[in-house]
């Protein structure tokens, strides 16, 4: 198998990006274990699509996610949104990182979000009620999966839903921090703006009460820094995170899961008549249908791919979740939906190792909920014209997903 | 045992070097084995212990696979007993086989082995040779008597270089490899030392221009964990977790599957409950309390400082 660079599939094609992808990612696979791509700036760059070689690259602790030496990027000069990365935990290293998950982390282990399983039962209770009163073509993103997680982060951070709409109008701007390539000016004071704005809010929000008054989890993050375990930014970065990097990621989920039920009428019934069925339907999923396609980390060592291949240390590693989640080597008929399939769990759509997705737990109880409110509800979603996907190679979200919700 | 499994039996028995013993496991009924392609191994059940070994024989036969043997010093158990057990007729299980090695399409190979890793390049050879690309052999040993495959590899002419180190020390690695040419990958399989030296000494080619095998992987070279027992007490059964090796990975192996996610005691997805026993964490997500009582363990990092757990699966 020749690995040339001419036989790369065109990852900034716009139909690739906003279709199926998998055609494109099966001839990834195909193509070697890590396929090595032209680099600009002389780093070694490679991509890499295996399951077998992004879990093991997932979970080694001495990946990094700056280049060694490096903090932060080159071109993000002083300022707040320099300050708020510094304090992101899917951006950063040990030691920082280390000392910032410990605070957050143990909260977040299944065994305690289950404490939270009523938050999501009850926000999808709701948006199923107003699902309920509506016989027409309703938008499943707007109408249903954005309100599940907003819900439960509202009441996780203890924030009013009010608020939602300034929180969420302008976070599209706050994503250029996860910029891989220098930003200009503009882009660079838009982000400058929109993070100071977090911040602020955050700031606000916190002395607005008392400690008492806070919910579980910001008094856990507002203790920390009074036992100077962290500084103010980074526990005002702690509660912005749970936004930001719950809320489009939930949402995307939860709108792939309505599609993969319209496409797959079957399921609903197979819910209804075994509940106990949610946890692997949400497993495959996530497998089936990845949220995020594309995490990063940069090499300390030499790594030997499953096939032999050295990646030198220095090297930066496009790990693509998504293709390796319909790695047959892995999984028997992956580019099958089998809501049964005994391994789903094995699939990367949480990354692993030091930076597993902290909220993997709570999104599973949202999607889990989700599902069942669904099944409890609705005889069948009929799909309709009109979804389609941003056109992201990282993140394709579904922007609108056009349904009918039947119930008889 | 996996039903992919074959169960061969020991044809014939060859000395390639004094110390290294050359086995032909053939299909008892004559029937085709699962073909293969260079670079391929087959674990191998030595008694208690499983091992893995390149084919090294001729694709063409297709009813059986040569495999060549190594008695390490102080071997991992593997190795002595294919040498001083193993008799002919002896039946032996092994997989089908798998590649972790497999070569790539090039215009042209450089082929470096220490030792007992000559044994995936031989049928490499063979088959640079049949796509008609031109390649060159650098092969070192301690000395001549330890070295397999001396006779076969002359016979494939001046390409070859057998480069003992008691006549010629270590291999000319800088020099061999100081001109980075593209279009040219090179296969490097031996001893660690002999690995990180070509991955310091490629370091300027092409990414992508280095392959390499490792028998041992990396972990098991430096780890210092002690083996113990785990019991299941819902499923009933009793596992050893040898050293190197997690809980977890010894129960998906034997199809006890527990659910993970991160693979390093981040996340507690694995988190199990422990009836019986000590264990030792590892994990970053349990408090202080948490682990002076031990009552939840992340069992895809954690061990025991008790001889045996026992655990609510
Ligand atoms: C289904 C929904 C979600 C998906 C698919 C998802 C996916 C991911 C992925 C792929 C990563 C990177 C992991 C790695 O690099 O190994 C990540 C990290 C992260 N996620 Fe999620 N996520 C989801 C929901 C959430 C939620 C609800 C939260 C709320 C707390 C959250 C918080 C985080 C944080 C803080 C990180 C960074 C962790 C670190 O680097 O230490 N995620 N997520
Ligand atoms: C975690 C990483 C990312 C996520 C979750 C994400 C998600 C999204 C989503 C949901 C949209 C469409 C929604 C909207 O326009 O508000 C979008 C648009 C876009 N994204 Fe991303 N994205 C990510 C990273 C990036 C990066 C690194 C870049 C490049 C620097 C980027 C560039 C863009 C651009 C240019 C648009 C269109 C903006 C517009 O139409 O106003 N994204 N992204
Ligand atoms: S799998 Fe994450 S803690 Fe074990």
């Amino acid at each position: 198998m020749s690995v040339d660079q001419a036989g790369l599939p065109d990852l900034t094609d716009e139909t690739f990006l906003s279709g199926d992808r998998t055609q494109e990612y099966l001839e990834l696979r195909a193509m070697g274990a890590a396929v090595p791509l032209p680099t600009a700036d002389g780093v070694p760059t490679w991509l890499v699509s295996h399951h077998a070689d992004v879990a093991a690259l997932n979970r080694l602790p001495e990946t990094r996610l700056q280049p060694a030496g490096a903090v932060a990027p080159e071109w993000l000069d002083e300022g707040p949104a320099l300050q708020r990365l510094k304090a992101n935990l899917s951006q950063i290293d040990a030691p920082a990182h280390t000392r910032l998950r410990k605070v957050v982390g143990p909260m977040f282990i299944p065994r305690r979000v289950e404490q939270f399983r009523e938050l999501a039962t009850d926000s999808v209770r709701r948006a199923i009620e107003r699902l309920l009163a509506r016989t027409d073509v309703v938008d499943a993103v707007q109408d249903l999966a954005v309100d599940v997680p907003k819900g439960v982060i509202c009441s996780f951070l203890g924030i009013p839903e009010e608020d939602w709409g300034i929180l969420t109008k302008d976070q599209h701007d706050f994503l250029l921090i996860f910029s891989p390539m220098p930003i200009d000016g503009a882009q660079k004071s838009a982000l400058d703006q929109i993070t100071q704005f977090y911040l602020d809010y955050f700031d606000e929000f916190v002395s607005s009460r008392s400690l008492e008054q806070h919910s579980p989890f910001v008094r856990l993050v507002l203790e920390a820094e009074r036992a100077s375990e962290i500084s103010h930014i980074e526990a005002l970065s702690l509660l912005h995170t749970v936004l930001d990097a719950g809320y489009e990621t939930t949402r995307t989920s939860i709108s792939n899961a309505v599609q993969l039920l319209g496409q797959h009428p079957h399921i609903l019934g197979a819910l209804r008549e075994e509940p106990g069925l949610v946890t692997n339907i949400v497993e495959e999923f996530l497998r089936y249908r990845t949220p995020v396609h594309v995490r990063v980390r940069f090499l300390t060592d030499n790594y030997v791919a499953s096939d032999g291949t050295v990646l030198a240390a220095g090297s930066k590693v496009i790990l693509m979740l998504a293709a390796a989640n319909r790695d047959g080597a892995v999984f028997s008929n992956a580019d099958e939906l089998d809501i049964l399939r005994e391994n789903a769990g094995s699939h990367q759509a949480f990354g692993g190792g030091l930076h597993h997705c902290l909220g993997a737990p709570i999104a599973r109880i949202q999607l889990q909920e989700t599902l069942l409110g669904l099944a409890d509800a609705f005889s069948h979603i009929e799909l309709c014209d009109g979804s389609h996907r941003y056109p992201d190679l990282m993140f394709p979200a579904l922007m609108a997903l056009p349904v009918r919700f039947h119930t008889a | 045992m996996r039903t992919t499994d074959l169960e061969l039996v020991v044809t014939a028995r060859d000395r390639h070097s004094a110390s290294v013993v050359g086995l032909t496991l053939s299909s008892p009924d004559a029937t085709d084995l699962p073909p293969w392609e260079p670079g391929a191994h087959i674990d191998v059940r030595c008694g208690e212990v499983v091992r893995q070994y390149s084919l090294c024989g001729d694709r063409a036969t297709r009813s059986s696979y040569h495999i060549a043997v190594l008695r390490e010093a102080e071997g991992r158990g593997g190795s002595a007993y294919l040498h001083d057990e193993v008799r002919l007729g002896d039946r032996l299980t092994v997989s089908a086989p798998r590649n972790n090695f497999a070569l790539v399409e090039a215009e042209r190979y450089v082929f470096i082995a220490g030792g007992i890793g000559i044994t995936p390049i031989v049928p490499m050879l063979a088959e640079a040779t049949a796509l008609g690309k031109p390649w060159t052999l650098d092969y070192g040993g301690r000395s001549r008597s330890t070295m397999a495959f001396q006779r076969e590899l002359a016979e494939l002419g001046p390409q070859v270089s057998v480069l003992p180190e008691d006549e010629s020390g270590l291999l000319g690695l800088e020099a061999l490899l100081a001109d980075p040419q593209s279009g040219t990958k090179i296969y490097c399989c031996g001893p660690a030392a002999l690995l990180n030296a070509t991955e310091k000494a490629a370091a300027h080619w092409p990414p992508g221009s280095l392959h390499i095998e490792r028998f041992v992987p990396k972990a098991l070279e430096v780890s210092t964990d002690r083996e113990f027992e785990v019991r299941l007490a819902r499923a009933g059964t009793s596992h050893r977790i040898p050293p190197g090796t997690s809980i977890i990975d010894v129960l998906a192996d034997a199809g006890v599957g527990v659910p993970s996610s991160c693979g390093v005691g981040t996340c507690g997805t694995c988190e199990s409950v422990v009836l019986e026993g000590v264990p030792e964490h590892r994990d970053s997500i349990l408090n202080d309390e948490e682990r002076a009582e031990g009552t939840y363990m992340m069992i895809c990092v954690s061990r025991a400082s008790s001889p045996a757990l026992v655990l609510d699966i």
